[in-house]
């Protein structure tokens, strides 16, 4: 058996609470018009005093009497005089006037979300800023190396020619001063400075072929950096579509309960009047 | 009233920790390898001026001694001491040519070592660069904190 609560817990008057005696579960029902327990509500009893008893309904708790009581249909008659159709609008609609806000409350949740989703923008260029000044430091870095290296290369080439310079100096000058010819020495001097230069050349191919292939793996990072900037931008418009799909369901469905509760407020107020024969 | 968007995540502790033990483990190793190179070419320059001044040596001596032969058999100023002397003088530079060879190849050895390491060392710091960026692209791209 579950007894009804006083008013006041039983939130909107088209509500009440009741509350089972072994679970201690509390619950909130929509009443039906002729519901007694809505019309037993003190509030509602002076509003009531002075209508006529609705007809009675084989089959329904017929022990109520909207003039106050529970005296059942023997007490009814202190209504007096008949309907009063202003009176009972009245009445009715106060009892199922129905209480929107929850649904504005949602709804105006909602509302902030989809601005956080339109107002939420990820700085995707700035992270690939970053990550391209980084590079940029590093490659110009490189290339300033790869530039000392070659500079360095040219300064020992010299070095180096420079010693073989001074070497053959001593041995041209004992050979003129033998009177021996200097031409197969010279040859030979020659043969192997262009083995040298020859030597040193292959150093600076590869140091060019690294310094090539270091600038196209900086600009292929740069082009990736980009790539995943685009792709990020892509995604998150993606995501947020989804988000704002998710959003605007979930509008829907607060629209379409606050309908559906509309609707049955709706009834249960024309039923209401109905009892009371008014249309 | 103003409207407060969530910040993007950011990635987690582990994440930022294995990347910055990636960036330090490739800088690390760089200067290592730069500094055993730097030895290496130190050393090399050394044995190279040892080589030099020991060959010098040897070629003053190997001169000084060069005219005996010819002055016991009476030639001295014949054309066979004349391409003896020659071939004495072709044979130093062809060994001075070899020291100079083999220095110029090893520096250009430690050299390259130096930039292959600098290259790795970039690469390894780009590469972990853009997985930050991916994965802090990939995080943002999330729009997660609204619902």
């Amino acid at each position: 058996m579950w007894e009804p609560l006083p008013p006041g817990i039983a939130g909107p008057p088209s509500r009440v609470a009741t509350r089972s005696p072994s679970t201690g579960i509390t619950i909130s029902t929509p009443m039906k018009a002729g519901d007694p327990r809505l019309y037993r509500q003190p509030q509602y009893q002076q509003k009531l005093a002075g209508l006529v008893q609705p007809p009675q309904t084989p089959g329904e708790d017929n022990n109520f009497s909207p003039l106050g009581g529970d005296g059942g249909a023997g007490g009814g008659g202190g209504g007096g005089g008949g309907a009063n159709p202003g009176k009972i609008r009245a009445v009715a609609d106060e009892l199922f006037k129905l209480d929107e806000s929850p649904y504005w409350m949602m709804q105006a949740g909602l509302n902030n979300q989809r601005q956080q989703a339109a107002a939420y923008n990820p700085d995707f260029a700035g992270m690939e800023s970053t990550f391209n000044t980084g590079l940029q430091g590093r490659e110009q870095a490189r290339a300033a190396d790869v530039a000392q290296r070659l500079q360095a290369l040219a300064g020992f080439g010299g070095q180096l020619a420079s010693a073989q310079g001074n070497a053959m100096q001593g041995a041209l000058g004992d050979l003129a001063a033998q009177g021996v010819d200097p031409s197969q020495y010279i040859s030979q001097a020659n043969q192997i400075a262009g083995e040298r230069t020859a030597g040193l050349a292959n150093q600076g191919q590869y140091m060019g072929q690294l310094n090539a292939s270091a600038a196209n793996a900086a600009a292929g990072y740069g082009n990736a950096a980009g790539l995943i900037r685009q792709g990020g931008e892509a995604t998150l418009a993606n995501n947020r579509g989804v988000l704002n799909n998710q959003l605007d369901q979930q509008a829907a469905q607060i629209q379409m309960q606050a309908a559906k509760d509309r609707l049955a407020n709706n009834q249960a107020r024309r039923e209401f009047m109905l009892r009371y024969g008014v249309t | 009233m103003p409207v407060t968007a969530p910040k993007p995540q950011q990635p987690n502790p582990i994440e930022i920790q294995s990347w910055q033990q990636g960036r330090t483990n490739a800088i690390q190793a760089y200067d290592q390898s730069s500094a055993r190179a730097a030895y290496m070419k130190g050393q090399a320059t050394n044995a190279y001026g040892i080589q030099n001044r020991q060959a010098g040596f040897n070629n003053r001596l190997q001169r000084q001694g060069f005219d005996d032969p010819y002055i016991g058999r009476g030639i001295l100023n014949s054309a066979i001491r004349g391409q003896g002397l020659t071939n004495m003088y072709q044979q130093q530079a062809n060994d001075f040519a070899n020291r100079q060879q083999q220095y110029a190849g090893t520096m250009g050895g430690y050299d390259l070592e130096q930039q292959l390491a600098m290259q790795g060392r970039d690469t390894t710091l780009s590469n972990l660069a853009l997985q930050e960026q991916a994965r802090r692209a990939q995080l943002a791209a999330e729009i997660k904190g609204i619902v």
